[in-house]
This record gives structure tokens, sequence and C-alpha cells, in this order.
């Protein structure tokens, strides 16, 4: 799974740790999904979807290896 | 009241149990082992009857270890949920393997080592529930460290 969580944060100009407390979770958490290392689930990435204001589709996307 | 009913109802109680205790508990489980462990391990030098200290003592690490293992993060958010649950489901794994493996394994060795005292011995439950929780617990603190 790809994902320009990185990109949509920096648009937002808001840290990891900004973001993280929006969505409930710890900053390590948000580093884990923007290096690609953890794939949230559907409550997390509609949580995401609200904050940036955009469809899930729009900053996730599948690899091609999924 | 139908079996489905039953079964819905009994998912929904399921799901409201927490069965994990607030983050200050890890705390005061990790004080409490390191205070006993060494107390244990100096048993070893003390001479006389220390067999119901010794059981006492176990017993304490078993309840502050399992009182880490279940002690919530600061942030216990779903990934941390799911690194827990991997490393309940590594450390019962390994904790099976080595209840049934390791013994055969001292047996050989002491076959070899001393063929006129080799005996085939079962573990305890301590050991076992000590090892499955020592495995439980560096695998949690290792995936967290590597998330």
């Amino acid at each position: 799974m790809k994902n320009q969580l990185k990109i949509e944060r920096a648009i937002l100009n808001i840290t990891q740790d900004e973001l993280a407390t929006k969505i409930g979770v710890s900053r390590q958490t948000i580093n884990s999904i923007e290096k690609g290392r953890y794939v949230p689930s559907t409550v997390l990435a509609l949580k995401l979807s609200e904050v940036f204001e955009k469809p899930v589709n729009s900053f996730f996307s599948l690899d091609e290896s999924d | 009241m139908n079996i489905e009913k039953l079964c819905e109802a009994e998912k929904r109680r399921m799901d409201k149990m927490h069965l994990q205790l607030p983050n200050v508990f890890k705390k005061i489980g990790i004080i409490v082992f390191a205070v006993s462990m060494p107390m244990l391990l100096s048993t070893k030098f003390i001479d006389g009857e220390t067999d119901t200290f010794k059981m006492v003592l176990r017993q304490i690490i078993i309840v502050s270890m399992l009182v880490i293992a279940i002690s919530k993060e600061k942030v216990e958010d779903e990934m941390i949920m799911k690194i827990r649950h991997r490393a309940f489901t590594i450390a019962f794994i390994w904790a099976v393997i080595y209840a049934l493996i390791q013994p055969y394994i001292n047996y050989a060795v002491a076959l070899l080592v001393r063929p006129e005292k080799a005996i085939y011995e079962e573990f305890g439950t301590f050991i076992i529930l000590w090892f499955m929780l020592a495995i439980y617990l560096l695998y949690f603190h290792v995936m967290k460290r590597m998330a």
C-alpha cells in the first residue's frame, strides 16, 4: 500500500505529533504509516480522510504487491 | 432466547471486556519484578530452608510480569494492539514448543555428560509461564521499537 500522508500533512502544515493528536493515535503510528510499515484500519483511514478533507483513495493507493 | 441471540449477546459482552490495566501499573510491575528477581537469584547463596520463600517469590515474579504485559501503553492505539496480538501469538507458540522439546534436549545433554544421572523431567508451571511472559515482553518491546 502506497500513501501520500507526508504530502497531505505538509499541505496542512502540521507535524506528525499534531496529526496524531487529532486522530487519537501515537506519533510513532503516524510515522509508521508514512514509512509504509503499518497499514491503518478503515476507521483510522476515515479519520485521516476527515482531517485532510479528501477521500481515502486520494492519499492511499494499492501497490503492485497488494 | 435462541442460540443466535445468545451468541450475539456473548459477542457484545466480550467486546466490552477490557482486560488491560492503566499505564501506571507498568511501572509498578517493573519495580516489583526488579526487586523480586534478584531476591530469587540470591536464595541460591542462602543456607537453610528457602523453599517457601522461593515459591512466594516465583509467584510474585509471574504476577509482576503479567501486570507489565497487560498494562496499557501511554497511547494504546490500533498499531500497539496489533503488535500486542502478534507478540502474544509468538509467545504462546514458542512456549508450547519449549515445553515439549526442551525436556528432551535436557535429557539428551544429561545422557552425554552424566549418563548415570540422566532422567527425563518435564518443566514446572513457573518455568513455562516465565518463558512465555519473557518471550511476550521481549517481542513486544522489540517490535514496538522497530515499528
